[in-house]
């Protein structure tokens, strides 16, 4: 076995999500939680509250009226939703410890992630879904492998890049011949030790591909154009530069034909900017 | 050139240099209307809009915007640097905002 695979396959330090995540599952899955109970829990994390006031009251939700309390954006936002959030600024977190390098860049990469949930998330709402933070969680996450690899390896990683880029061939590919895993399996990896829903495994695991296997899937299709979008639009930097083309056979079950492109673009640039100034810690 | 001008000094048909939306983001009037001022000056005092930017007249708004000359000169470069085969709507779509996040940067350049 290779020395890089062996300290991946040997690796036992995956960052773990903070006990109040955990407490706020276990409050969902009873029946009985009241918003009150979320509220009560959601507060002892003051940084937390503060992070999600801003995130209701940006122009990402678009509300009329101000929402000053917990309970009022909990109520805002539905459970489903409140879980998708928290996710969304505390995987940001535990990241944190990651160190940048001549060839990655953490904030850059955040930027990037985040410009892909936000754009996943206009997207769902032009489209009429209803989960709209299940998209930014899938932005969010869905390169997540990337910062795993860049934790355990350091800048040992970057043999990737430079074998991607002297070869012309994709970072999967790079990653594979040096490494013999890739970021999407670590990032599955992961995700699966963190519980996160089967819909977000997907994500992670298909969003190159943009179709689950053969199978038509929104959520990974929308996380595929909005990856290919984020990069055209030069907003943050994954790390990989390659600007593929969509995948075709999306175009038969996604129409965003109709979407106003200079209104999107609008959307984009300020629901991207407020995301990041809410989600960046720095 | 386009110029600023404040609500009560436009004349009816000078084309609008700017999308104007409210504090919503939502659009209220897209780039290139010919104004109408009736309909349009109350749309626009009801957002509290004060002052928007237009071209005295349609060819005023093709010769100074620069921009079909320019746009076009975009279309080319990125398509090439994409390598893309625009094959349907969707993917001009995409391409079209591609497009439209590079304008403007070429001249500060």
């Amino acid at each position: 076995m290779n020395r890089l695979l062996y300290k991946i396959e040997n690796f036992d330090d995956f960052p773990t999500l903070p006990t109040i995540y955990y407490k706020l599952v276990d409050a969902l899955s009873n029946t009985s939680t009241t918003i009150k109970d979320l509220s009560n829990l959601v507060s002892t994390d003051i940084a937390l509250s503060f992070k999600l006031l801003k995130i209701v009251n940006s122009s990402i939700y678009g509300l009329s009226t101000k929402v000053n309390s917990i309970d009022k954006a909990i109520f805002h936002l539905g459970f489903r939703e409140l879980k998708n959030i928290i996710l969304s600024t505390k995987i940001i977190e535990v990241f944190s410890d990651v160190n940048s390098n001549s060839k990655f860049d953490l904030v850059e990469f955040w930027k990037h992630s985040i410009a892909v949930g936000t754009i996943s998330r206009i997207i769902a709402q032009e489209l009429g879904q209803k989960n709209l933070d299940e998209y930014l969680l899938s932005g969010i996450t869905h390169d997540i492998g990337k910062l795993v690899l860049i934790k355990i390896l350091g800048s040992e990683y970057n043999v990737v890049f430079l074998l991607m880029e002297k070869e012309g061939i994709s970072l999967l590919e790079a990653e594979q011949r040096i490494l013999g895993t890739t970021h999407q399996e670590i990032g599955l990896k992961l995700a699966e030790s963190w519980n996160l829903d089967p819909n977000i495994l997907n994500v992670i695991r298909y969003h190159n591909d943009g179709l689950v296997g053969s199978n038509y899937d929104q959520l990974v299709g929308v996380v595929h154009i909005s990856n290919i979008l984020a990069k055209l639009l030069g907003l943050g930097h994954s790390g990989c530069d390659s600007k593929s083309q969509p995948n075709q056979l999306l175009w038969r079950r996604l129409d965003i034909t109709k979407f106003d492109k200079e209104s999107f673009y609008e959307r984009i640039k300020t629901d991207y900017e407020q995301a990041n100034e809410i989600l960046i810690i720095n | 050139m386009p110029r600023k001008v404040k609500l009560d000094d436009i004349e009816d048909g000078q084309i609008l240099a700017e999308t104007l939306s409210n504090k919503y983001d939502q659009v209220l009037i897209k780039k290139g209307t010919s104004l109408i001022l009736d309909s349009h000056i109350r749309v626009l005092k009801m957002w509290g809009i004060n002052e928007i930017s237009i071209f005295d007249d349609l060819v005023d708004a093709f010769s100074s915007e620069s921009n079909n000359e320019e746009i076009a000169n975009i279309e080319t470069k990125l398509l090439e640097e994409l390598g893309w085969i625009i094959k349907n709507e969707n993917d001009k779509l995409i391409f079209d905002i591609a497009v439209l996040s590079r304008i403007g940067k070429s001249n500060n350049e």
